[in-house]
């Protein structure tokens, strides 16, 4: 299976911060440093606002999913609306992504940096953004 | 973990090429920008839609939630080059964080009230 990833991973592979990077790095994830800094007291104050980011992505994809079937009922699901919520599903990924690379570093694996961090942080801005503007489109 | 420090990095040493490193200041548009993009049209559209009648507390929240989410992701930049670090910018992250989880559950939340639980 890791070999199998190994042979994909370089075609999707974006940044590899450090010249040797692990494919995964959790062996280096440290709840007591942040960016490799030591964080003292801020240590659960910091992890509870990581975690707290990636679950309100969470609640608030649930409750745009009932918005969108409340005020369209029958109706299809305007493409403004999925793109919205694709991109905060999405973007519940990279939260993720962001808590193991910032407690990893400066180790974080190639896979939480490119496919839990930047492809889908990227992706879920860029749906959000688009979700929006078409939204904007629909009524003009 | 200092109180606040300010230190000059170049981007474009941040990953071992130049192609890269460009690459990754690149992929903040979408990230930082996609946010700042979404809030720009939801004001926008919300300006149209509802012209002078007020708009509803629920598109507040989410425009508001849009507007701290594209905060929550610009100080990830600073962050991520280590151009500022300390306890100062943590914490600043934190409450920036906290404030637009609760905007955009909030927001959330009241629009499906409004249509969709029922």
């Amino acid at each position: 299976m890791f070999k199998k990833i190994s042979r994909i991973l370089p075609y999707l592979v974006v940044i590899p911060a450090d010249p040797n990077p692990p494919l995964i790095g959790i062996k280096y994830f440290n709840l007591d440093t942040f960016m490799g800094q030591t964080l003292g007291w801020l240590k659960w104050p910091t992890l509870f606002g990581l975690l707290f980011s990636a679950v309100v992505f969470i609640v608030a994809t649930f409750y745009i999913i009932r918005y969108t079937w409340g005020y369209f009922e029958k109706r299809k699901i305007s493409k403004s609306w999925r793109f919205i919520v694709y991109g905060l599903f999405i973007t519940v990924i990279a939260e993720m992504g962001e808590l193991f690379c910032f407690y990893e570093w400066p180790m974080p694996g190639l896979i939480e940096q490119n496919l839990l961090l930047v492809i889908p942080h990227a992706l879920g801005g860029a749906l959000i953004g688009f979700g929006a503007y078409f939204l904007y489109k629909e009524i003009t | 973990m200092p109180i606040l420090e300010f230190h000059i990095l170049n981007p474009l040493n941040f990953a071992p090429t130049l192609g890269l490193s460009l690459f990754v200041i690149l992929i903040h548009i979408p990230i930082v920008g996609g946010f700042g993009f979404a809030a720009f049209y939801i004001i926008k559209y919300l300006k149209k839609f509802y012209g002078e009648r007020p708009v509803p507390q629920e598109w507040r929240m989410f425009w508001l939630a849009l507007i701290w989410t594209t905060i929550h992701e610009f100080i990830e930049v600073p962050m991520l080059y280590q151009w500022v670090v300390g306890q100062v910018l943590l914490i600043v992250f934190f409450f920036v964080q906290l404030i637009a989880g609760i905007y955009l559950v909030w927001g959330a939340y009241l629009l499906a009230k409004k249509y969709g639980l029922k």
